[in-house]
C-alpha cells in the first residue's frame, strides 16, 4: 500500500526511520529490526500493555512507556535498551519469576517458554525478590489441554485470544491484584465450563500454564530449535484452514492455527478441537501390511505382490462374470482429489464399475435434486461471507460438530456486528448468544420450512397466503412460546436485506429431503449474491465431499439401482466405518477389499483384502473448500509407517494388473488431471 | 429559603446523620410539631450538612439556630420549649471545644465561618428531593442561559477562562479537557459523571449527590452542550444507594420538567442521563476502567493514549468529570469566570471541598478557597487535634496520596503545592493523625488497600505492591531486615516507573512520603524493634504500675491469655508475663485507674551491637 500516507520520522536507538502513522513504537522497532522484548503481546491480538516487559525511553520521560501500547509521533525519539530499561525489565521477570511456582525441570513447556527465553535472554540468573508464591489449582478435567495456574504469568493473551479470536468468551480474570486468576465462566472447572476447545488459548500462552495433553514431555518432544515444522492446510472440514504443523522424529508434536496471518482469512487464523486435537487421535490400529484372507478364515498379512495380484484377479473375474454392475467403488471424501480422480478412474474407465460412491452419497443426492430444480445454475455461499450477514439462520446444521470454526464465526459475528442469529434445530454452543431458537422434531421439518418459506416470503403482503402459512403453523402444533419465536424468525428472515441461511444435506434424515428443496428455494427468493452465488451455505460431512462432489465420485443414482454389485472396493482415508444401511450393503458381498490406513474393525469379518495406505498427513494431495470454489495444496507433513505405500501408487500399481492405463505415469500426472478437473 | 417569618425545621438526612438516628428525629418532630398543633411549621429535609461528627442535626430556620446531636429523645424538648415558646434549647447548641462555650447559630461555629462554600453552598439547605427548592435555590439557571445565550465554544471558553481544574485528583485544565472532545468529529459523543469515589475516609462525592443532585446534573447538561454529548452516564459507587436513589428521582423531577431528554429547555438539544453503578473496585475510579466497566467489561484500565476525548465510551469522544467539577461548572457560568479565577490561588483557581476526617475535633466536609494553608483547616474549621492530641501528620489525596508533617501546616492547599510536597491534592479525602498514629502502620494499610485494589494487568502494581506490603507487614511485626528500607525505595521506584495506570504510578507515594518525613520511625522499627506510636502489636510489652494499682483484678478477670498473676485477695500485686501476654491491649482497656501501661521497649539487634563493639 504505497499510497499517499505521509511516513512519520522518529529516532529509535540513534537510527532516524520512517514509518507508518499510528503503528506502535514496538512495530515500528520491529520494522527497522530492532528487538524489544515481550510477553503479553501477541501480533494476532489487541494490545494490551500489561506485562510492561516492553518498556522503553520515550523522549527521555522519566516514566518508561509500555512500547506495545504506545502510538509512534513525528520527532519521537526512543531508545529501546538501556541499563535503566534492562533493569526495569529484569525487575519485572523477577517479580513474574516470584509470583508462581515457574520450575523449568517439571514443566511440559520447557523448551518452547517465552517466559524461559526471556529469563535467559535478559540473564537472570536469581530472584532479589522473595518468592511468594502460594499453590494454585491444576484444571485437568479437559481430554484436550489442561490449566496450571501455577504456570500462569496473567499476561492476558488467552483471555483475549478467547474473545477476539474464538469468540467464545470463556475465559476472563477472576479476583483481584496479586489474587488474579484466570477463570471458566463463574469459575468452573474446564469440562463444566461452556468452553469450545479449540485450544487458540493454549496456542497464544507463552509459557506452560495451558498446554496440550496430547503432547509428551519435552523429555521425549525436545527443544523446539529440535523441531520440523511444516506449514499445510486442515483437511478436515473443508474450510481448509492453514495450519503450522511442528514434527519431531516423525511424531506430529502440535498443530498450530496460523495467527500471526493478517485479516485475509475472517476467522484470522485459528484452528478447532478437530484440526488441532481430535485429529491427533488414533482410532484403531494401523495397517502396515497388506492382509488377506487364509482358508481358515482368517486374516494374514502377505506380501505387497500377492495382496496386489489377488485383487486384481478377483476384481477382473468379477468384471467377466456380470457386466457392468458387478464392481461398486466406494470411496471416502476425505481423501484427496488426485486419489479421488485416480480411484475413479480405475473404478469407472478401468473396470466398469456399476456404482461408484461416496461415504457421503446421501447428501450429494439431496443437494443434486435440489439444484436440478432450480431456474438457473447457482453456486453455494462461502462461508467467508458470515460476517457481513445482517442475518444467519441456521437449519439443522451444527456448525460445531462438523465445521467448527464456521461457529465460532457465527458467535463473533453477534458480538462485534450485533448479527441476528435464529437457529432452528439443536444447537448448545450458540444457545445462549442466538437471537431465536426453534426445536426441530423428526417429520417436521418440511411443514416448517415451508410454513416459514410462504409467511417469510409473503409477510403481511397476502392474505390467502399467511392463511396458509398460518394453517401450516397450526399443523405443527408449537407451543405458544414456539410460536412467537417462530413469527418472530419469520419476521427477520422477511426484514433482513443480507441474509444467508445455514444447513446440512437431509435436515434430520438422510432420506427427509423437502425440508432442504423448500430452504433452498427460500433462499432463492431473499435474492442472489454476486457471481450467481446462492445465499445458502451447506454444511457437508467430510473434508473434501465438495472435491468428491465435484469430480463425480458421488451417485446421482442410489445405489444398487443398476443391480446388485458382487464385488466392492472400499476406500478409506482413517474412519472407522459405522453407518448400519452401509454396513449392510457391504455384507454378502462375493468379494470386498479394503484399502485403509486402520484395521477396518467393523469390516474385519468380511473383507477378503486389506490394503494399507497412508494417513491425510502422510501425503500430499489437493482439497477443495466447502463451497467448492478454492483449491488447497496440502502437504505431506510425516512420512507413512514404513512399507505403506502411497494411495496413488497403490491405485496405480491395481490399474496395471488390470490392463488399465490411466494416462497417469506419474504423481505430477495425477496432480495435474485433477487440477484440470477442478478448474484450478 | 422559607418563607419569611415561618419556621422551617431542617433535618439533616445525609448518610451520616442517618447513621446517627436522623430518621426517627425526623419523625419524632413531624409527631411533637403535630401534636402541639403548631400550624405554621415547615419541615423538610436536606442532605448533608457537612459537620457529620455533630449529627443528627436540626436547623431552625429563619433564626438559623444550629442543634446538635439531636436524637428522638431531645425532639419534645425542641418543640415544647424552641417552637411553642420561642425559647432556643442551650443544651444542645453546639459547644466551642476550646471554650467549652455554647454557639447559637452556625453562622457563628468557626467550623461554618471558617469556609466558602460555593460548590456545598446549598447542602444542607434544600431538600434533595423536591425539584422545586433546587430551582428556588438558583439551580437550573445558568443552563438555559447557556442554550439561549453561549455558544457551546463559548461555554468552553468560559470554563477555560475561569481556570477550572479538574477535581477528581489530577487537576487537569476542565476547559482544555472539553475543548480537545468539542474538537473530534463523532456520530455521538457522552459526557461522564464520575461518581465512583473510593478513597478510604472520602465522602465528599457522595454528601453533594445526596445533597444537591440538580447541580450536578446541570453541570451534566452544560457539559454535554459544550462537548456536544446528547448522552450522559453517572458511574456512582453501588455502596452509595442515597446518592442512587436521590439521582433516581432528580433525573425522573428533571426529565417531568423538560429539563432532560428531548430539547432540553425548549432548545434544539436532545440530552439524557442514566445512573450506572459500579460494582465498587477502586481501580474504576480510573477513566479507562471506568469506561471498560460501563462497556460491560471488567474495570482495568487501558494505556492512554488514545484518550477518552477522542476515544472513549463504545469508542466515541468522552468526557469524564468529577462529581464537584460537574457541580462547580453551572455557579461559573452565574457567577462568571472572572469571579471564580479571583478565588483561590491563580494557578488553582475556585475552591477545594475536603472530607475532613481522622484525629480532629470537627469531622465533616468543608469547603474553603484554594490556597487556604492547612493549619486554618485543621485547626481553625477542625478545631484542632482531638482529645487535646499533638498533631503529628495530614493525610491528602488517600491511597494515592502523601503524609505531610508538622512544618507543613502553613502550606497553602493547592493542586502545586501538595505536589511540591510529596502529596497531591486528590479528590479531597483529609486524614488528620495525632502521636498515637503509627507511620510505619498506616503506610502498611496504604499499601493493603492499593494492593488489594490492583486489576492486576500490570505487573509492576500487581507485585511490586505485594512485595512492598510484605516488607511493610515484617517491619510491623518486628521482623524488618537493615536492607528493608533500601528495598522499599527501589520498588517504590520500579512501581512507580513501570505501572500501566494511576494507582499504580502512585501506589508507593504513602510510603514515600512517610520514608521522607518520618524516617526515624522506619528505624526505630527496623533497628530497635520498637514502635515509638505504640501501634504496632508485636513491638508492645505491657506492665502494671505497681504505684498506680488499686489491686482490683480487673485486668486478671478479662485477659484472654490468663497471663496475669497476682492475687486480689491475698494482695499478691499484678504482674503480665511478658511470654504469655498476646498484647491485645485488654489489660489497657479495662484498668479503671489506669495502671496498666502500654510500652514499646525495643529489642537491641545483637548482631548490630556487636558490630558496633568491633568499631
Amino acid at each position: 500500500m504505497e499510497t499517499n500516507v505521509e511516513k512519520v520520522k522518529i529516532t529509535i536507538d540513534g537510527k532516524e526511520v520512517l514509518v507508518d502513522p499510528g503503528i506502535s513504537i514496538l512495530e515500528a522497532a520491529r520494522q527497522n529490526g530492532i528487538h524489544i522484548p515481550t510477553l503479553c503481546h501477541h501480533p494476532a491480538l489487541s494490545s494490551w500493555g500489561g506485562c510492561r516487559i516492553c518498556v522503553v525511553e520515550v523522549d527521555g520521560s522519566p516514566k518508561l512507556a509500555a512500547s506495545c501500547v504506545t502510538p509512534v509521533r513525528v520527532g519521537v525519539v526512543v531508545v529501546t535498551s538501556n541499563e535503566r530499561i534492562i533493569e526495569s525489565r529484569r525487575t519485572i521477570l523477577e517479580f513474574l519469576f516470584a509470583e508462581r511456582n515457574h520450575n523449568c525441570m517439571i514443566c511440559a513447556q520447557s523448551g518452547d517458554c517465552e517466559l524461559q527465553k526471556l529469563a535467559y535472554e535478559l540473564q537472570v540468573d536469581h530472584l532479589t525478590v522473595p518468592a511468594l508464591f502460594d499453590e494454585f489449582p491444576t484444571d485437568i478435567t479437559s481430554a484436550y489441554l489442561a490449566i496450571d495456574h501455577n504456570r500462569c504469568i496473567l499476561c492476558g493473551r488467552c483471555v483475549r485470544a478467547c474473545q477476539e479470536i474464538s469468540g467464545a468468551r470463556v475465559l476472563n480474570f477472576n479476583n483481584r491484584g496479586p489474587h488474579n486468576l484466570i477463570g471458566l465462566d463463574l469459575s468452573e472447572t474446564r469440562e463444566a465450563s461452556t468452553c469450545l476447545n479449540c485450544g487458540v488459548c493454549m496456542q497464544v500462552c507463552p509459557t506452560g500454564a495451558i498446554y496440550d495433553r496430547y503432547r509428551t514431555h519435552y523429555a521425549v518432544k525436545g527443544h523446539d530449535t529440535a523441531w520440523q515444522t511444516t506449514e499445510s492446510l486442515c483437511p478436515q472440514c473443508g474450510l481448509m484452514c492453514p495450519a503450522i504443523f511442528s514434527v519431531h522424529d516423525n511424531t506430529v508434536l502440535k498443530i498450530d492455527g496460523k495467527l500471526e496471518a493478517d485479516d485475509s482469512r475472517p476467522d484470522r487464523g485459528q484452528l478447532c478441537y478437530k484440526g488441532r486435537f481430535e485429529v491427533l487421535k488414533t482410532i484403531g490400529k494401523r495397517l502396515t501390511r497388506p492382509m488377506l484372507r487364509n482358508g481358515d478364515g482368517t486374516l494374514a498379512e502377505e506380501s505387497w505382490e500377492k495382496a496386489l495380484d489377488l485383487t486384481a484377479d478377483r476384481l477382473r473375474a468379477a468384471t467377466r462374470a456380470k457386466k457392468g454392475a458387478a464392481i461398486a467403488g466406494l470411496a471416502s471424501s476425505m481423501h484427496s482429489n488426485e486419489a479421488l480422480v485416480f480411484f475413479r478412474d480405475l473404478m469407472g474407465r478401468g473396470l466398469g464399475a456399476g456404482c461408484i460412491d461416496t461415504l457421503d452419497g446421501a447428501h450429494f443426492r439431496i443437494v443434486h435434486r435440489a439444484w436440478a430444480g432450480l431456474d438457473m445454475p447457482l453456486k453455494e455461499a462461502s462461508w467467508k461471507m458470515i460476517p457481513e450477514a445482517d442475518h444467519i439462520l441456521i437449519v439443522g446444521a451444527d456448525p460445531y460438530q462438523t465445521q467448527p470454526i464456521v461457529s465460532s464465526l457465527i458467535r463473533r459475528t453477534i458480538f462485534e456486528n450485533r448479527t441476528k442469529v435464529s437457529v432452528i434445530g439443536q444447537q448448545a454452543d450458540l444457545f445462549p448468544f442466538a437471537a431465536h431458537h426453534l426445536p426441530l422434531k423428526e417429520g417436521d421439518a418440511s411443514l416448517l420450512i415451508k410454513a416459514l418459506l410462504d409467511e417469510a416470503t409473503d409477510c403481511g403482503t397476502d392474505d390467502v397466503k399467511m392463511a396458509q402459512a398460518a394453517e401450516l403453523v397450526r399443523k405443527l402444533c408449537l407451543s405458544e412460546t414456539d410460536a412467537a419465536v417462530f413469527h418472530d424468525i419469520a419476521r427477520t428472515v422477511s426484514e433482513a436485506s443480507n441474509p444467508l441461511f445455514i444447513t446440512v444435506a437431509g435436515l434430520i434424515t438422510a432420506a427427509d429431503d423437502s425440508g432442504f428443496n423448500s430452504l433452498v428455494h427460500l433462499s432463492r427468493l431473499k435474492g442472489l449474491l454476486p457471481g450467481s452465488t446462492l445465499r445458502l451455505i451447506i454444511l457437508k460431512p467430510f473434508g473434501n465431499s465438495s472435491g468428491a462432489w465435484k469430480l463425480g465420485l458421488a451417485s446421482e443414482a442410489e445405489p444398487g439401482s443398476k443391480g446388485q454389485a458382487t464385488a466392492c472396493v472400499l476406500f478409506l482415508a482413517g474412519e472407522q466405518v459405522s453407518d448400519p444401511d452401509l454396513l449392510e450393503r457391504l455384507t454378502g458381498l462375493d468379494f470386498l477389499v479394503v484399502i485403509s490406513p486402520y484395521i477396518p474393525e467393523s469390516l474385519a469379518d468380511m473383507a477378503d483384502v486389506l490394503i494399507p495406505c497412508p494417513l491425510w498427513i502422510e501425503e500430499d494431495g489437493t482439497y477443495t473448500s466447502l463451497d467448492g470454489t478454492e483449491t488447497g495444496y496440502k502437504k505431506k507433513v510425516i512420512e507413512p509407517p514404513s512399507g505403506v505405500r502411497d494411495s496413488w501408487q497403490i491405485l496405480s500399481a491395481l490399474a496395471e494388473r488390470t490392463g488399465f492405463r490411466p494416462g497417469f505415469d506419474t504423481w505430477n500426472d495425477v496432480c495435474k488431471a485433477a487440477q484440470k478437473e477442478m478448474g484450478g | 429559603m422559607g418563607n419569611k417569618g415561618r419556621k422551617t425545621i431542617i433535618v439533616c438526612q445525609g448518610t451520616g446523620c442517618v447513621s446517627s438516628g436522623a430518621t426517627p428525629t425526623y419523625k419524632a418532630l413531624e409527631e411533637g410539631i403535630r401534636k402541639a398543633g403548631l400550624t405554621d411549621i415547615q419541615m423538610k429535609l436536606t442532605g448533608c450538612h457537612g459537620f457529620c461528627q455533630r449529627g443528627p442535626i436540626v436547623i431552625i430556620e429563619p433564626d438559623g439556630v444550629f442543634y446538635s446531636g439531636v436524637q428522638e429523645k431531645n425532639c419534645e424538648e425542641i418543640v415544647e420549649s424552641h417552637l411553642k415558646n420561642g425559647q432556643p434549647v442551650e443544651g444542645l447548641f453546639y459547644k466551642d471545644p476550646a471554650t467549652g462555650q455554647p454557639i447559637a447559630t452556625y453562622g457563628e461555629i468557626p467550623f461554618y465561618a471558617n469556609q466558602e462554600r460555593i460548590v456545598l453552598a446549598r447542602c444542607g439547605h434544600i431538600n434533595p428531593e423536591v425539584i422545586e427548592d433546587s430551582i428556588d435555590s438558583g439551580i437550573y439557571r445558568a443552563a438555559p442561559r447557556v442554550f439561549w445565550e453561549m455558544p457551546p465554544a463559548a461555554v468552553i471558553e468560559e470554563i477555560k477562562k475561569a481556570g477550572l481544574r479538574g477535581r477528581g485528583g489530577a487537576g487537569f485544565p476542565t476547559g482544555v479537557k472539553w475543548g480537545f472532545c468539542a474538537n473530534v468529529e463523532a456520530d455521538q459523543k457522552y459526557i461522564i459523571c464520575n461518581a465512583d469515589e473510593g478513597d478510604p475516609g472520602a465522602f465528599m462525592d457522595r454528601s453533594i449527590l445526596e445533597a444537591t443532585p440538580h447541580q450536578v446534573l446541570e453541570g451534566m447538561i452544560i457539559a454535554g452542550y459544550a462537548i456536544g454529548a446528547t448522552k450522559g452516564y453517572i458511574y456512582a459507587r453501588a455502596e452509595y444507594p442515597l446518592a442512587i436513589k436521590r439521582l433516581g428521582i432528580a433525573i425522573e423531577q428533571a426529565r417531568e420538567k423538560g429539563f432532560l431528554g428531548r430539547r432540553v429547555f425548549g432548545s434544539e438539544f436532545d440530552f439524557d442521563i442514566t445512573i450506572f453503578q459500579g460494582a465498587g473496585a477502586f481501580v474504576c475510579g480510573e477513566e479507562t476502567a471506568l469506561i471498560g466497566s460501563i462497556e460491560g467489561g471488567r474495570g482495568m484500565p487501558r494505556t492512554r493514549p488514545p484518550f477518552p476525548a477522542v476515544k472513549g465510551l463504545w469508542g466515541r469522544p468522552t468526557v469524564i468529570n468529577n462529581v464537584k467539577t460537574l457541580a462547580t461548572v453551572p455557579e461559573i457560568i452565574n457567577r462568571g469566570a472572572e469571579w471564580f479565577a479571583g478565588i483561590g490561588t491563580e494557578k488553582s483557581p475556585g475552591t477545594a471541598v475536603f472530607a475532613l476526617t481522622g484525629k480532629v475535633a470537627n469531622c465533616g466536609l468543608i469547603e474553603v478557597p484554594m490556597g487556604t494553608p492547612l493549619r486554618k483547616i485543621i485547626f481553625d474549621i477542625g478545631g484542632g487535634i482531638v482529645d487535646g492530641g499533638r498533631f503529628k501528620a495530614v493525610q491528602t489525596g488517600g491511597p494515592s496520596g502523601g503524609c505531610l508533617p508538622e512544618e507543613f501546616l502553613d502550606t497553602p492547599v493547592d493542586f502545586e503545592n501538595l505536589a511540591k510536597a510529596g502529596s497531591i491534592m486528590g479528590s479531597g479525602g483529609m486524614v488528620v493523625m495525632d502521636e498515637s498514629t503509627c507511620m510505619v502502620d498506616l503506610a502498611r494499610y496504604f499499601l493493603d488497600f492499593t494492593q488489594k485494589e490492583s486489576c492486576g494487568k500490570c505487573v509492576p502494581c500487581r507485585m511490586g505492591t505485594k512485595h512492598m506490603l510484605e516488607i511493610l507487614e515484617d517491619i510491623c511485626e518486628g521482623r524488618g531486615e537493615p536492607d528493608d528500607l533500601s528495598k522499599l525505595m527501589e520498588l517504590a521506584d520500579a512501581i512507580k516507573e513501570g505501572s500501566l495506570c494511576g494507582l499504580g504510578q502512585t501506589a508507593p507515594n504513602p510510603v514515600i512520603t512517610t520514608m521522607k518525613y518520618f524516617r526515624h520511625e522506619y528505624e526505630a522499627h527496623v533497628h530497635e524493634k520498637r514502635c515509638p506510636a505504640l501501634k504496632c502489636k508485636a513491638m508492645l510489652q505491657y506492665h502494671v504500675n505497681q504505684d498506680a494499682c488499686k489491686l482490683c483484678g480487673t485486668c486478671k478477670k478479662n485477659c484472654p491469655a490468663d497471663a496475669i498473676r497476682g492475687d486480689k485477695k491475698k494482695k499478691i500485686p499484678f504482674e503480665i508475663d511478658v511470654d504469655k501476654c498476646i498484647r491485645c491491649g485488654m489489660c489497657h482497656t479495662v484498668c479503671p485507674v489506669g495502671a496498666v501501661v502500654k510500652t514499646s521497649p525495643g529489642i537491641v539487634n545483637d548482631h548490630e551491637e556487636a558490630a558496633e563493639a568491633a568499631n
